[in-house]
């Protein structure tokens, strides 16, 4: 009998990284090129269908982070998994980054989690060296190269945080 | 006896041994008489020395001791155990705060209910109060419906607001927001409940948040519209109900009571929650007791008879009053019909005996009143009419009276200008005159009979046919015999209808129309064209059925104003210019230049934005040509020869000629005024081929070849002199004999100087040497020799390279190396 499994997955990152598009990748399968800040929380669904089980994933776009408006503590509280999102053309969005996960795991403990280095479509803007990206490696982040506006990993990136969350 | 005693080991007194025991005898007596009490005891003692069991039989006793100690000595135990059990509680609450939380929900939330029902009735009591004392019109409707139906006016208002449904129920985990389970009166709902309980979730972390309250402080309600959300919160899940309209205080209470029993009946379900919901679907029908729904019914009908009767007397009196206006109004408007008659003055009117009474003057040529009673619809016997006669000054009873004094014939009419009467229409001269004599006496100062045709006057019938036939003005009408005479121009419906007129007329025996233009005839409407359209010379103009075709070449702008322009001539019904050329549209202005400039096969013309382009080959005379007729067409503003190819430049007929001539990349081809010059270097087949070739070439006078060497010319004799060239060798050796050597470098001087040459036809000298020897050395002797003379040409001045060597083995005497020259054709 094929089970269905409701799991709260949060999007954490910097602001303008780029989460709102992902989600709008990833659920609707649409990008724009408008910059809309989130306010808030805005929540959308994914099912996903792993071999008997539904994977209903509630994809929480939190506000970006910033240094005057931090992620409050009540919408990381019952996440079963989370995104990072890193803007690869920003540098200063990974230390956000490495902040938001340090609060994630204080709040909920070690769940399953990936990093998504996004905006791999602005090659030319690209600020992140092998370096930087070895270094999250050794931290054991796994991470994707994704594009919100091409797909590029969208997918993979999800479904990958879908098969830990199930396994 | 305490000689007797020693101690042993312990310090206890012992009797010695050998001597009888007093003690021991005791002692078999206390067993032998107090044997089973001992034992007793002895187990007793255990009972109280041991703790485990003394703990035990306090234990079988406590909860009675308990309850004779609270007979006995009331509060004395509760004041003993408070301490205790304070401190107790207190280390559970520091250790494990939700524990105690849970064990107290169920125990809690009744309590808090209880204590909000009472806040609430006391809430409803001062509403009660407050719309007591109010004024508003609901509040005063309400009150006379709690008089009738004699009910309390508290529970009257209650009812008005118990109107609503609970529509749906979501259950959500009240930590990660996850929807348990959704319970809706529509299936559509469900499709986004899960959507809506996180985001249900969000906004309440938003709140919280946001507004910095306490962890456990809530939304409780949402307002949207018509709709409430109500929220119950429990310890681990939150209850959420969306209710359209006014849900009565008790709701709260049942969604309260849905959410304890939830977390009783679901306490293990909700705390090992892992994300698969389908656990909850034992609650459904839980849930769904709170899926509940009440309509207000209108109160009962009280007095309907009373109200009836109201009802019918209202009617009755609106029928009375209405029908009394109508009355009213009719009698109204029949005194102002009167009053509006001609020849009728009424001066005052009165209601006697249920009549109508109107009286005042009447000129007795007044048209009788009788036909307004009956349009009225008013009976002759609810009206008397008091009359008295007078003569009226009014225009139309003054013609009644002109007529019946005059008795004019029916072809003559009357009509009265204020003082003036107009007479027209037919008439006889004799009448005309009793009437000027007759009106005098009547009072009429002035008489106009201009217009009037007198039917015993001379002209009387042109007369009498302008005013049937009512030409236009520009038609003149003249008589000639019996026949009327038409001139002018006219429509053709005036011609046809004045035709069929003219017959009418008693008098008139023909009817000549031919002196009248046909306005609406394709002849006219042809020169009403030119004189509006002014064509120019090269348009023709054609008129045919009312369909005006225009043909031949004109301007743009003639074209586009005369589509307008014949629009709005008379009579066209269409206009087609279909035919007409315009002199500036693209393909009129090709077609002009292709006329004009004659260009050859070669050439493509084209024409964009007015600029003539030209594309492909022609000689520089048509160009020059074609640049100056291009000129003279008007509507071409540019020519452009830039993708022209002139077959007359140098460049072009070079091109031309390599095509036809093909000539080895040795050669050079130079034309100079016409005069074509060949260079550099080539095989006589090409030098022959190029000498017939070039005669018959464009563009060509002359050619100059002596600056072409033949390849053949200058190495046959070379070859030659190399073939009859014998080299000796000292037998035996490859050592040259005496003068040899000076030989070779002749040979090589001869050489060098067509060095260019040989590098292009990419020539060697091949040397073979010959030795007489038997046996194995004989290859390679012949072989040295000729490495010998390769050595010799390359000391003076030849490439190594250039020259290639070989042996043979031979008996020939005398000589021992031969030369030859090799070369390659040239492609």
């Amino acid at each position: 009998m094929s089970r269905i499994l409701q799991k709260k997955v949060c999007l954490l990152g910097s602001f303008a990284v780029g989460k709102t598009s992902l989600v709008g990748r990833f659920v609707k399968g649409l990008f724009s090129d408008k910059y809309l800040s989130t306010m808030g929380v805005k929540i959308d669904r994914k099912s996903l269908q792993l071999d008997d089980v539904t994977v209903n994933m509630m994809l929480w776009d939190v506000h970006g982070e910033e240094s005057n408006k931090k992620v409050p503590a009540a919408y990381m509280r019952g996440s079963a998994a989370y995104l990072l999102v890193i803007d690869g053309t920003r540098i200063a969005s990974v230390e956000a980054a490495r902040e938001l996960h340090a609060r994630m795991k204080a709040e909920v403990g070690d769940v399953p989690f990936v990093v998504l280095l996004n905006k791999v479509d602005l090659q030319d803007e690209w600020q992140l060296s092998e370096t930087d990206m070895t270094a999250m490696h050794d931290d054991g982040w796994k991470c994707y190269k994704t594009s919100a506006l091409s797909g590029e990993n969208v997918e993979e990136a999800f479904s990958c945080l879908a098969h830990q969350l199930t396994s | 006896m305490s000689d007797q005693r020693v101690k042993n080991s312990e310090g206890e007194n012992v009797p010695k041994p050998g001597l009888p025991d007093p003690n021991g005898d005791l002692k078999r007596l206390k067993e032998l008489l107090l044997g089973e009490e001992t034992k007793k005891i002895d187990v007793l003692q255990e009972h109280l020395e041991n703790p485990e069991l003394h703990a035990g039989d306090v234990g079988r006793v406590l909860h009675q001791a308990a309850q004779l100690n609270q007979q006995q000595l009331p509060g004395a135990l509760a004041d003993a155990l408070s301490p205790v059990v304070e401190s107790s509680l207190y280390a559970s609450v520091r250790k494990n705060p939700d524990r105690l939380g849970d064990a107290l929900f169920p125990v809690m939330m009744p309590a808090i209910r209880k204590s909000i029902i009472s806040i609430m009735s006391g809430m409803v009591q001062s509403l009660n109060q407050m719309l007591e004392n109010s004024f508003s019109w609901q509040g005063l409707k309400w009150r006379l419906e709690s008089i009738q139906t004699g009910k309390s006016f508290a529970e009257i208002v209650m009812y008005h607001t118990l109107d609503y449904r609970v529509e749906q129920v979501f259950l959500i985990h009240k930590e990660d927001g996850s929807m348990l389970q959704h319970v809706s009166f529509m299936e559509e709902d469900s499709e986004n409940a899960d959507l809506v309980s996180s985001m249900l979730t969000a906004i309440q972390d938003f709140v919280r948040d946001s507004f910095q309250v306490e962890e456990n402080d809530s939304i409780e309600k949402l307002n949207i519209g018509n709709m409430v959300v109500n929220i119950e919160s429990g310890s681990k899940a939150v209850l959420a109900a969306v209710v359209r309209g006014n849900a009565p205080t008790a709701f709260n209470e049942t969604l309260q009571l849905c959410c304890e029993s939830i977390h009783k009946q679901m306490a293990a379900e909700l705390n090992n929650f892992d994300g698969d919901a389908s656990v909850f679907n034992a609650i459904r029908p839980r849930m769904e007791s709170c899926l509940i729904s009440q309509t207000a019914t209108p109160p009962s009908k009280p007095n309907l008879k009373a109200k009836l009767v109201l009802a019918a007397l209202a009617v009755m009196l609106v029928g009375w009053t209405g029908l009394s206006w109508y009355q009213a109004e009719r009698e109204k408007s029949l005194i102002q019909a009167l009053d509006a008659l001609s020849g009728v003055v009424v001066i005052r009117t009165t209601h006697e005996q249920g009549a109508l009474l109107i009286s005042g003057l009447r000129d007795p040529l007044a048209n009788n009143a009788d036909a307004l009673l009956h349009q009225y619809g008013i009976s002759k016997d609810d009206v008397v009419f008091m009359w008295t006669p007078y003569q009226s000054l009014e225009p139309d009873i003054q013609v009644k009276r002109i007529k019946r004094l005059l008795k004019p014939d029916a072809k003559t009419q009357i009509q009265l200008d204020g003082s003036t009467l107009i007479i027209t229409g037919m008439a006889h001269r004799a009448w005309l005159k009793q009437a000027n004599t007759l009106l005098a006496l009547a009072g009429i100062s002035e008489i106009r009979s201009d217009t009037l045709v007198l039917s015993d006057s001379s002209d009387y019938l042109l007369q009498l046919a302008a005013k049937q036939l009512q030409p236009p003005e520009t038609v003149h009408l003249s008589m000639l015999g019996e026949t009327l005479i038409a001139a002018g121009k006219a429509s053709h419906v005036w011609l046809t209808k004045a035709a069929t007129a003219v017959d009418t007329i008693a008098g008139i025996k023909a009817f000549d129309a031919s002196k009248v233009l046909n306005m609406q005839s394709d002849s006219y409407l042809l020169s009403e064209s030119i004189r509006l359209l002014q064509p120019p010379s090269t348009v023709h103009l054609n008129v045919q059925d009312a369909l005006l075709a225009a043909t031949g070449k004109a301007s743009q702008a003639w074209i586009r104003k005369t589509t307008k322009a014949a629009a709005l001539i008379p009579d066209i019904k269409a206009y087609d210019d279909s035919k007409l050329v315009d002199t500036e549209s693209n393909a009129y202005l090709l077609k002009k230049a292709e006329r004009l400039l004659k260009p050859p096969a070669s050439v493509r013309l084209s024409i964009k934005r007015s600029r003539l382009t030209a594309k492909g080959e022609a000689s520089s005379k048509w160009i020059k040509n074609a640049h100056k007729q291009a000129q003279r067409i008007s509507g071409i503003k540019g020519f452009d020869t830039r993708h022209l190819i002139d077959t007359g430049s140098n460049a072009y007929v070079l091109a031309k000629i390599r095509r036809e001539l093909q000539p080895p990349e040795s050669v050079n081809l130079k034309l100079q005024n016409h005069q074509l010059i060949i260079s550099g270097i080539a095989n006589a087949a090409w030098a022959k081929r190029a000498g017939k070739l070039t005669l018959g070439l464009d563009g060509v006078n002359s050619v100059w070849m002596r600056k072409l060497v033949v390849i053949e010319k200058v190495l046959a004799p070379l070859k030659t002199e190399l073939r009859n060239t014998e080299l000796r060798f000292v037998a035996h050796s490859n050592q040259f004999m005496d003068g040899e050597t000076l030989k070779i470098k002749r040979l090589a001087q001869q050489l060098i100087k067509q060095s260019d040459l040989l590098r292009v036809t990419q020539a060697h000298v091949k040397v073979t040497g010959y030795s007489r020897l038997l046996g194995g050395h004989a290859s390679a002797l012949a072989l040295s020799r000729a490495t010998m003379v390769k050595r010799e040409l390359v000391k003076n001045g030849l490439a190594s390279s250039q020259v290639k060597t070989s042996g043979l083995k031979t008996r020939k005497e005398g000589w021992a190396a031969q030369l030859d020259l090799i070369w390659s054709p040239l492609k």
